[in-house]
C-alpha cells in the first residue's frame, strides 16, 4: 500500500470522517486501497492497531487521526482465541457499575458499549537460566534492659547460585497496554493456543517495540524472576539488599502470542481509566473513579428532602 | 306634694343605685367619670374586645369620680362580684379602675378568678408603673391593655418558641444524620471489588536447583538509647 503523498511525499493520514487518506501539507486526498486488513497508527500516541474494519478513534488516547501502514512489526505465531463475547464483556462491566452513585457521567453504562475486543501481543519466553546473586542481609533484634533500649544489627553477606528453567514468561510487546494487567487478568490457558492465520473480527495490536527492545526487556524480566526465586531461599533476615548478580540465559525459545482482551479506556479529568477483561475467563480489572461533587450533591439533596418532609409533618402536627 | 317628693326620692335612689351597677354584660368600658371621648372609648373597646377574644379572659375598665367603699380595692371587688364579670369556669378577669375621688387620681388594677395565677404581683406593679408614666387617661388605659396583653403573650410565646426551637433542632439533626448515612452508604457502595494479584510462578517444576548457599557474617552494630531520651 502506498501511503505517501504523490505530490510532496509526506505520510498520508487517515481522515476517519471522510474515510479518505489526506495529506496535511498539500491537502491531497485519495481513497483507501481495499485491503483485507489495514494497520492504523495513531498520529498522537503512535499506538498501532490492525483491523479489517475502519477504526474511527484510537483506543488508547481517543485521537481520531491515523496513518495507514502495511508493516507488521512482529508477526504472531499463535493466538489464544476469544471465549467471551462482547455481550458478556459489557455485562461484566455493568456489574461493577451497579450502585455506583458517585460515578462521573463518562462512566455511564451506555459508554460500555464502546468496549473493543483486541489481541495484545506478548512474547512467551522459555529460558534456561544459571547464575548467582549476592546480597547484604540484616538481622535486627531489639530489647530493653535497665532503662535502655537496645538495637542490634547483624549484617551478613549472602550468596545463592543455582539454575532453573522458566517457562511461558510473558513479555509485553506494547508500550500502551499496562504491564500489571497480565497478573491482574491471569490465568490464561495456553493449552488452547492456535496457530495464527490472520485477522478475524477482532483488533490486533501491532507490536510497538523493536527487536532489540524486546530482547532487552525479556532479559531484564528473566533476570528479575531469577533473583526473585533466589530471594525465596534467603530466609530469616529482616532486610535483603542485592549488591551483585551474574545470570546467564540459555536455550532461549520465544513465541509471539496474541492474548485476547476486552479493552475499554475512558478519559476523565485528563486521565485514562482502563478496564480490561480476560477474553478467556471474563476476569475483570478496572476501577470506577468517584466524583466528589456528586457525594456533596447527594448529601445536600437528601438533607433538603428529609428536612422538608419532617418540617411539613411537624407543621401538620403528625410528628413532634 | 310631700308624697310626690318621697316617691321621687325613692325613684331617684333606685335609679341612682341601679346606675352605679347598671351594666350591659357585653359592655366592658364604664366611663362614669367621663374622662374619655366617645372616639377614645370606642378605640379602647376595640382593644379590650380583642384581648378578650385572644385570651378568653374578661377585661373591664372603670373610671369613677366617687365611690362609697372604704378604698378603691373594695370598690373593685364589689364591682366584680355584683356584676358577675369573669369568663370561663374560673371566672377569669382583669379590671382596671381610675378614680378621681376628691380630685385625687388613683389607679388600681386587679385580677380575679383564674387570672390571678396568670399575672404575678410584680407584673401587676409593672402595669401600674407604666400607666402612671402617662399623663393622659386614654394613654394610661392603652398602657394597661398593652402590658396586660404582653405578659400573657410573652408567656405563651416563650413556651411556643422553646418548643419550636426544640422541634427545629430535632428536624435539623435528624436530617443531618439521615443524609450523612445516605452519603456514607453511597460512598461505601462505590468500592470496586479488587481481585487479588495471583503470585505466578514461571519456574518449570523440578528444575530449580540452588547449589551454593553462603551466609557469611560480616559485622554487628549495637545501638543503645535511654528510654526517657527523646533525642533521635
Amino acid at each position: 500500500m502506498n501511503n505517501r503523498c504523490p505530490n510532496c511525499n509526506a505520510v498520508l493520514k487517515l481522515n476517519s470522517e471522510k474515510n479518505k487518506l489526506q495529506c496535511e501539507y498539500c491537502k491531497f486526498e485519495c481513497e483507501i486501497e481495499n485491503s483485507n486488513s489495514n494497520i492504523y497508527t495513531c498520529t498522537n500516541c503512535r499506538a498501532s492497531i490492525i483491523s479489517n474494519e475502519k477504526i474511527t478513534e484510537c483506543i488508547y488516547c481517543k485521537n481520531k487521526e491515523f496513518e495507514l501502514t502495511d508493516e507488521m512489526n512482529l508477526k504472531p505465531n499463535y493466538i489464544l482465541p476469544f471465549k467471551i463475547d462482547k455481550k458478556h464483556a459489557i455485562n461484566e462491566l455493568k456489574k461493577i457499575n451497579k450502585y455506583k452513585f458517585l460515578k462521573p457521567k463518562e462512566f455511564k453504562s451506555k459508554n460500555f458499549n464502546n468496549v473493543v475486543g483486541i489481541y495484545i501481543p506478548y512474547l512467551l519466553c522459555d529460558y534456561d537460566s544459571i547464575g548467582m546473586v549476592e546480597a547484604n542481609c540484616d538481622i535486627v533484634s531489639k530489647w530493653r534492659s535497665d532503662g535502655y533500649r537496645y538495637k542490634k544489627t547483624d549484617t551478613y553477606n549472602v550468596i545463592r547460585s543455582g539454575k532453573m528453567t522458566l517457562n511461558n514468561v510473558p513479555v509485553l510487546c506494547s508500550k500502551y497496554f499496562k504491564e500489571d494487567l497480565y497478573n491482574k487478568l491471569y490465568p490464561f490457558d495456553y493449552n488452547e493456543l492456535k496457530k495464527y492465520d490472520g485477522v478475524d473480527n477482532y483488533l490486533i495490536e501491532n507490536s510497538t517495540l523493536n527487536k532489540e527492545e524486546l530482547i532487552n526487556k525479556s532479559n531484564t524480566k528473566i533476570k528479575e524472576l531469577f533473583k526473585d526465586e533466589m530471594k525465596k531461599d534467603i530466609q530469616g533476615y529482616n532486610t535483603i539488599e542485592f549488591t551483585n548478580d551474574s545470570i546467564n540465559l540459555n536455550n532461549i525459545k520465544t513465541i509471539c502470542v496474541l492474548i485476547p482482551i476486552w479493552l475499554l479506556n475512558i478519559k476523565y479529568n485528563n486521565e485514562i481509566y482502563t478496564f480490561a477483561i480476560n477474553g478467556q475467563t471474563g476476569k475483570l480489572s478496572g476501577t470506577i473513579p468517584k466524583k466528589n461533587s456528586k457525594l456533596i450533591s447527594i448529601f445536600l439533596i437528601s438533607f433538603i428532602l428529609i428536612f422538608t418532609i419532617l418540617f411539613i409533618l411537624n407543621y401538620l402536627k403528625v410528628v413532634l | 306634694m310631700r308624697h310626690i317628693k318621697y316617691i321621687l326620692l325613692v325613684l331617684f335612689l333606685i335609679i341612682g343605685v341601679r346606675n352605679v351597677y347598671a351594666f350591659d354584660k357585653t359592655d366592658k368600658i364604664y366611663d362614669y367619670a367621663l374622662i374619655l371621648s366617645s372616639k377614645e372609648e370606642s378605640k379602647i373597646k376595640e382593644k379590650v374586645d380583642k384581648f378578650i377574644d385572644n385570651y378568653n379572659i374578661d377585661m373591664v375598665i372603670i373610671t369613677v369620680k366617687h365611690y362609697n367603699q372604704d378604698d378603691l380595692n373594695s370598690y373593685l371587688s364589689e364591682f366584680y362580684t355584683q356584676n358577675e364579670f369573669g369568663i370561663g369556669d374560673n371566672k377569669s378577669a382583669i379590671i382596671a379602675v381610675i378614680s378621681l375621688k376628691d380630685e385625687k387620681e388613683e389607679v388600681e388594677v386587679r385580677t380575679f378568678g383564674g387570672a390571678t395565677s396568670l399575672y404575678s404581683d410584680s407584673e401587676i406593679r409593672n402595669i401600674l408603673n407604666n400607666m402612671s408614666k402617662k399623663e393622659k387617661y386614654y394613654d394610661k388605659l392603652n398602657e394597661f391593655i398593652k402590658y396586660s396583653d404582653s405578659y400573657l403573650v410573652s408567656d405563651d410565646t416563650k413556651n411556643e418558641n422553646i418548643l419550636s426551637s426544640i422541634n427545629f433542632i430535632f428536624i435539623i439533626t435528624a436530617s443531618l444524620i439521615v443524609s450523612s448515612v445516605i452519603s456514607l452508604i453511597s460512598f461505601l457502595l462505590h468500592k470496586t471489588p479488587k481481585y487479588k494479584d495471583i503470585d505466578i510462578s514461571f519456574v518449570k517444576e523440578g528444575t530449580l536447583e540452588i547449589n551454593t548457599k553462603v551466609d557469611k557474617f560480616i559485622t554487628t552494630n549495637t545501638k543503645k538509647k535511654a528510654i526517657n531520651d527523646r533525642r533521635e
